[in-house]
């Protein structure tokens, strides 16, 4: 019988209690837990996760932990096509304010997520950054995310002709 | 360590990126060398095209394979490919004015019209043996599709550049298509609140003109009629046939007026007598004000050519209305 608490390590060397629940919503952990049936004593390693960022990726697991979880549609409309309504809104209003941090936090977030496979988690913070590049120009763009431009002035003469055409379209 | 944008992994970049428009992207393109090189990467262009195009894998397989069986010089990148299909999608009008369903049914396939449904594709599995089948099939596709959308293509001025003004009247007072509601729509889009009848009139006339037919005509005007009364409920009709006769009369007062085969232009008194015969309750104040505005300014000079330049019609439905008058 597995127990109801997963120990983890963080990059920082700080071991974190989390419940089994919040756990499993990490594809990553699971799988961990599935393949070390009974060796649950142990804390597991996670070298890619500060336990800052952890802490906010448990809060983001407790306000979703009752989610339905995400439904794999693609292979039921495999022979259709796929109409996915995909938009970047974010209309949770707890997520709004989740997302409401620094660009740095928003970035070890997704990267972790990433690693740990929180596939909602993962999904939010895309479309946050999504949504900060929206509407921008290049150089907003690189102002907002601290980007060094290296492009040569040939380089953007030409791609402004060769988008010229296009811009105006959706 | 402070991490940016630059340094997420690829996979995850192009994540981010599918959520943005074309233009968006071509923005994000023109920040660094790293971001451009991302930004014109297959894996994002595939996935974009999937995105726009509700297309699924198989899809892109397909594409695929085409491109390795390619001669050298013919293969290209997924983001020409994408923005080739972005440019083609302008030729829809010409589509439209040919067959309106055809035409209405690729911009569902080119994923600017939704479906009426969100949550149902719509179905496409008519067997089509005949034309009559082939008709019946591109029918059945546009009834699945929705009304406001298609109003938009229809009416918005950018959406509907080139677009056969004549060919939307035949469309939407098609009896098959009447049903769809697509008129009502439409009226409310082209929006006569708050303007007289006449006004409304000229509006109308910016968009669509008459069919070529009577019996169409008659369709079209009773729908404008219409849509007058629902955007003016106080209105001073006390019915959609009182707004639809008067629509009508102004109609025949502009022909009279403006056409040289004409030489004995209709007076006032007499357009006021005519519009008076289906509603004694019009002031004489508001039929002055419109028998003078279109004498000043013919209706069709909205319209090179006039909108009114098909007389066999309004002929045939001028007979009509008199002989409904006089009778």
């Amino acid at each position: 019988m597995a127990s109801e608490s997963i120990s983890v390590t963080t990059s920082d060397d700080q071991t974190i209690q989390l419940s089994r629940k919040h756990a499993q919503m990490s594809q990553t952990i699971n799988s961990m837990l599935e393949d070390s049936v009974g060796a649950d004593q142990e804390a597991i390693p996670l070298p890619n996760v500060s336990s800052e960022v952890l802490k906010k990726v448990i809060d983001w697991c407790t306000h979703h932990e009752n989610d339905p979880a995400p439904v794999e549609k693609v292979k039921k409309l495999n022979k259709k096509r796929e109409y996915k309504a995909k938009n970047s809104t974010i209309s949770d209003e707890w997520d709004k304010n989740f997302v409401n941090a620094e660009l740095r936090v928003i970035v070890d977030i997704l990267l972790a997520a990433n690693y740990l496979d929180v596939k909602g988690l993962f999904e939010l913070m895309c479309k946050h950054i999504a949504n900060e590049l929206k509407g921008k120009t290049p150089d907003q763009i690189r102002e907002r995310f601290g980007i060094q431009d290296d492009l040569t002035e040939e380089d953007k003469a030409a791609m402004r002709k060769a988008w010229g055409a296009t811009k105006n379209d959706s | 360590m402070v991490l940016g944008l630059t340094e997420l992994p690829i996979e995850i970049i192009v994540r981010i990126l599918t959520f943005l428009s074309v233009r968006d992207v071509s923005a994000v393109l023109q920040t660094c060398a790293h971001l451009r090189s991302v930004c014109i990467s297959d894996a994002l262009w595939t996935e974009l095209y999937k995105k726009r195009w509700m297309q699924n894998e198989d899809a892109i397989e397909a594409e695929n394979k085409r491109r390795q069986n390619a001669r050298e010089d013919a293969k290209s990148s997924w983001m020409k490919y994408y923005l080739d299909r972005l440019l083609q999608w302008r030729s829809w009008t010409p589509r439209f004015n040919a067959i309106p369903s055809k035409g209405l049914w690729y911009l569902y396939t080119e994923g600017k019209i939704r479906p009426k449904n969100p949550e149902q594709l719509p179905e496409d599995d008519l067997d089509v043996l005949t034309e009559t089948d082939e008709t019946l099939r591109d029918h059945k596709r546009v009834l699945q599709l929705n009304v406001d959308d298609i109003a938009e293509y229809l009416i918005d001025p950018a959406k509907s550049e080139g677009l056969n003004k004549r060919q939307i009247a035949h469309y939407i007072t098609d009896p098959r298509v009447v049903d769809m509601g697509i008129h009502s729509t439409v009226m409310k889009r082209i929006g006569f609140s708050g303007i007289s009848l006449e006004e409304a009139l000229r509006k109308f006339f910016v968009y669509i003109r008459l069919p070529n037919s009577g019996k169409l005509t008659a369709i079209l005007l009773r729908q404008f009629a219409e849509g007058y009364q629902d955007a003016n409920p106080g209105s001073m009709f006390s019915s959609v046939d009182e707004a639809y006769t008067l629509t009508f009369t102004i109609l025949v007062l502009d022909t009279d007026l403006h056409s040289d085969k004409i030489k004995q232009k209709m007076r006032l008194n007499t357009f006021v007598y005519l519009a008076k015969q289906s509603n004694s309750m019009i002031s004489n104040e508001y039929l002055e004000q419109i028998y003078h505005n279109i004498k000043r300014s013919p209706l069709s000079e909205y319209i090179p050519g006039g909108c009114i330049n098909n007389k066999g019609g309004l002929v045939q439905l001028w007979d009509r209305l008199i002989y409904g008058f006089f009778k």
